[in-house]
């Protein structure tokens, strides 16, 4: 029998904004956001804004400072696509490697130990990578993608065990990497939209880690 | 401020316009999963064990046993049945799982725009093959033909199925290659003069030797497998000695070691050969029967050579030449193992025939434990099938145009009518490891195009215009075999190609349909098939019977076979020279301009602005510029330094851990000193590779000097890269 979430643990303000933000970083790591318009960036910026007024963090806002200066201009010239593919794509030494093994894993490697726990997450939850093998399980992108299905489902069915989920996986993965992410994106990047992208999931991290000590409740 | 910027929107219309825009489903529910999927039921954990092979330019091409667990790579390690492979890998080979994982390798195919820059964008594989088959069948309209595309392609990977990459240009019609070999051309020249062909006896018959020379070669560092048969043979009884300019980690196992004047080796040979002519100590019924010019060999050495003069040239005491002269020539069976190394000087071929001359007289041809072994093509009578694919109809040359890889860069800024616009590099760094690295850039700002396939970024890549991701050998099917020993690996496919990885093979099949596409009938090469059944095609009657093979198949159920009849070299004394026997005359030196007998040849002497010389052996934790810039190797090690003696070091005022110019004429590297007294008093060592990130290549100082030999067998003299003569100077 499905156990409904109490108001305390879903409050659709707070898992529906947080859903929006993941929903944006998944398809700002899947490249999806490499083709949006001054238009698209117009409307993340005024999702993120709502978002800051009700949960104000200052790495958020540094980055969402950053990211208002997005124009027509910016979005013609190819700068931004270049350090976008410096810092996650290649073809030279990533400069913020999209992997939570790249960050977890002693010796820097990919599938091995980390890569593999996570995909062991992904199936308790009934999933798996489409391109098993082919891309790293622990791509941020999947990561991400993972974390927006928990969720949605969550705020659809209303069902606890989605969010409990999605609790376990910001723990166990999510929060032991993505700071450290951030952080060589922040520091390696050369253009404001990568920086401030990078900036602004910092803060949303950081603030989701004490969303999630609220949502228990007292 | 930002508040002013922009509206504030109600968020579920903004969630709602955002998903409308980028397609990802509206507020909660219609979340479509796009790269995760549901599970499959049957998703438990399979272990698995493949058999691999390491492609590489490395006398060992070890066999691999790769363990697989749920379709990841976990562990590599020697395969046991390979008896030279012994079970054991190198340090290298223990990189394999990070060579495949690591977060830094190319995964998808990427056009830079401006060469050097830096700046990459991401294509699309139908992409890359639309702009490369444009540029191609532009050409062709343009000039007519094919020849202004260069190939470029060396020893990056030997599986066969990579003469997939010479296949693809032969389909497309006649193009320039690069041919010639930078590494062993010219003793291959000298063992074809003497015998007819480059064999070795099988080197696990090493063990057998009594009297084992390891002459300009250091397995220690580039032939690790073959230290415990060197091990065996001095349990076994064996003396074994080492002559090397430097005291290599080989040295250190010798019980004699000999610090020989660089490029003097056929002195030293021939101040032997004197001593043994002098004493009577040569097989005169061996000779009599299997070898022509003979007595004109002994008349040159009677006139010209003495061990005086020899212990002069090389800097060996008269008494120890002597010793070796006598030791090497009463002592059955006594084998040397010739080097590459010592062959890259300006006479290093000649010095070759000088040492085999000595194997020749003293009846160590063709016995077991003896031998001069150098190495060995006789495993590789494949059918190169992935290779064999003619240019198409309408073709209206006749074919390929060569330049010469020892001189590439000046061969291509040369090369008119037509000019080469356009370069294909594959299995090969030119940037890192060719001579004169400035001529080399300036050879590529010529071209409109430069395509790169490569594993990770190197110099070379960085200078592409697109570069394309390969695949490492566990993620194709392939078949290898070795220059030296004589097993035959089977390549198994263990796991997925990465990421958008390709093997070389299907990049061929990929560019034919795309070049098909445009223009139907512009290329043979097939744009399909099934690797696995390609490495059955590599196989014929010859293969079979030379490996005692009933099948292909039976390297997967037997795992790696050896050829049979390998253990010793010329055991039926045929020799495949002209006349049948062992020539130390040579009428075919003479057609290439040589003198027909194995006389001394001068060095090559240092000029006097540039007094010092330069040895660039092969380091232990890379080949070329393979290995070394991974991370973990970089954790070992992760400079390069200068060896210097200690009293050229003391000359210049150096103390350990300065840095170091070493420059000449060419241009100059810094780099930290290490003083050591492996090395000589005018010699200093700067081992070959590529580090990532540092601005260091010992080629900047290296010029293309041609090596004595090379051209009867390869088409081109191979280079002299330790006649490289330079200064030094503390910064």
């Amino acid at each position: 029998m499905t156990k409904v979430l109490d108001d305390r643990t879903f409050k659709t303000n707070d898992i529906d904004q947080s859903y929006q933000l993941y929903l944006i970083f998944y398809l700002y790591y899947n490249e999806t956001a490499l083709k949006w318009s001054v238009d698209n960036w117009q409307e993340i910026l005024s999702i993120f804004i709502d978002y800051n007024d009700k949960f104000y963090n200052r790495d958020l806002e540094e980055g969402l400072t950053m990211l208002s200066d997005i124009d027509h201009q910016t979005l013609t010239g190819e700068s931004f696509l270049f350090d976008y593919n410096r810092l996650f794509i290649g073809p030279d030494k990533l400069l913020a490697p999209p992997y939570e093994s790249s960050y977890r894993s002693a010796e820097r490697v990919l599938m091995q130990e980390e890569t593999l726990a996570v995909r062991d997450f992904y199936r308790s939850v009934g999933l798996e990578v489409k391109q098993k093998n082919v891309i790293p399980d622990d791509h941020l992108s999947l990561e991400l993608e993972l974390t927006c299905y928990l969720l949605s489902k969550a705020i659809e069915t209303g069902d606890q065990k989605y969010y409990d989920f999605y609790e376990q996986f910001f723990n166990d993965h999510l929060s032991k990497w993505l700071l450290d992410h951030c952080r060589d994106v922040i520091g390696n990047s050369y253009h404001f939209i990568c920086k401030g992208m990078g900036k602004a999931l910092l803060g949303f991290i950081e603030k989701e880690q004490e969303q999630i000590q609220l949502r228990k409740g007292d | 401020m930002l508040k002013n910027k922009f509206s504030r929107r109600n968020f579920l219309k903004g969630t709602a316009a955002v998903g409308a825009a980028v397609g990802a489903g509206s507020l909660g529910s219609d979340f479509k999963l796009s790269g995760l999927t549901k599970a499959k039921a049957d998703s438990a954990s399979k272990v698995e064990v493949f058999q691999n092979a390491c492609p590489r330019n490395c006398y060992d091409t070890c066999a691999i046993l790769t363990t697989v667990k749920d379709g990841v790579v976990t562990s590599v390690t020697g395969n046991p049945k390979n008896t030279y492979t012994n079970g054991k890998l190198c340090v290298k080979g223990h990189t394999y799982p990070r060579v495949i994982y690591s977060p830094d390798r190319i995964k998808y195919p990427m056009r830079q725009k401006g060469r050097g820059s830096g700046n990459w964008e991401r294509i699309s594989w139908d992409e890359a093959f639309t702009e490369i088959a444009t540029k191609i069948l532009e050409i062709k309209r343009e000039y007519g033909n094919t020849l202004p595309i260069c190939m470029n392609k060396y020893s990056g990977n030997f599986d066969f199925l990579h003469y997939s990459i010479e296949g693809i240009f032969s389909s497309i019609g006649h193009t320039t290659r690069a041919i010639g070999t930078p590494c062993w051309p010219a003793g291959i020249d000298a063992q074809s003069f003497d015998f007819g062909a480059i064999v070795t006896s099988d080197p696990e018959q090493m063990v057998h030797a009594k009297y084992l020379i390891i002459w300009g070669a250091n397995p220690a560092w580039c032939a690790v497998h073959a230290m415990s048969l060197i091990e065996k043979a001095q349990q076994n009884g064996a003396k074994v000695v080492v002559i090397d300019p430097i005291v290599t980690q080989t040295a250190s196992k010798a019980d004699l070691y000999i610090q020989i004047n660089p490029s003097t080796d056929g002195a030293l040979a021939l101040g032997m050969a004197r001593y043994i002519l002098d004493n009577e100590l040569y097989d005169v019924d061996w000779l009599g029967k299997n070898s022509i010019g003979y007595k004109e060999f002994f008349g040159y050495v009677k006139n010209n050579i003495t061990v005086e003069w020899a212990a002069e040239k090389t800097g060996v005491p008269v008494d120890i030449i002597e010793m070796m002269a006598r030791e090497y020539a009463t002592t059955k069976p006594a084998n040397i193992w010739i080097g590459y190394g010592m062959q890259r000087h300006t006479n290093g071929g000649t010095n070759v025939r000088a040492i085999d001359a000595l194997a020749a007289i003293t009846g160590n041809v063709g016995i077991l434990g003896g031998g001069a072994n150098y190495a060995q093509l006789e495993t590789w009578g494949v059918n190169y099938h992935a290779m064999s694919y003619p240019a198409p109809e309408g073709t209206t040359t006749t074919e390929d145009r060569a330049v010469n890889m020892n001189n590439f860069a000046a061969d291509v800024l040369a090369a008119n009518d037509p000019p080469i616009k356009m370069l294909w590099i594959a299995g090969r760094n030119p940037v890192s490891q060719d001579p004169e690295t400035s001529v080399i850039l300036k050879a590529f700002e010529a071209m409109d195009l430069v395509v790169t396939a490569d594993l990770y970024m190197n110099p070379t890549v960085e200078m592409s215009d697109i570069v394309l991701p390969v695949t490492t050998p566990f993620e194709y099917h392939g078949l290898n075999v070795s220059y030296f020993h004589y097993w035959m690996n089977l390549n198994e496919q263990a796991i997925e190609p990465l990421h958008e990885a390709k093997c070389d093979t299907e990049i061929a099949m990929g560019l034919s349909a795309k070049l098909n596409e445009l223009e139907p009938g512009s290329c043979t090469y097939p744009t399909e098939g099934d690797l696995e059944e390609w490495v059955g095609r590599e196989f014929n009657e010859g293969i079979y019977e030379q490996f005692g093979m009933k099948d292909w198949t039976d390297l997967k159920t037997k795992g790696p076979m050896k050829a049979k009849n390998c253990e010793i070299a010329w055991k039926d004394l045929k020799f495949r020279t002209p006349s049948g026997k062992y020539e130390f005359w040579s009428e075919t030196a003479v057609e290439y301009g040589h003198h027909p007998l194995p006389v001394y040849v001068e060095e090559m002497k240092a000029p006097a602005e540039y007094p010092i010389r330069c040895i660039s052996s092969h380091w232990k934790l890379g080949i070329h510029s393979q290995f070394q810039h991974i991370d973990w190797m970089e954790q070992i090690n992760d400079k390069p330094f200068i060896e210097i003696s200690p009293l050229l070091a003391k000359e210049k005022g150096i103390k350990d851990g300065d840095n170091v110019k070493m420059y000449n004429d060419l241009g100059y590297i810094t780099i930290p000193a290490k003083i050591t007294d492996t090395v000589p008093k005018d010699v200093v060592a700067v081992y070959e590779a590529w580090y990532k990130d540092l601005d260091f290549n010992v080629n900047f100082t290296v010029k293309a000097i041609p090596a004595d030999m090379g051209e009867f067998q390869t088409g081109m003299p191979g280079i002299s890269f330790h006649d490289n003569f330079v200064n030094i100077v503390k910064v």
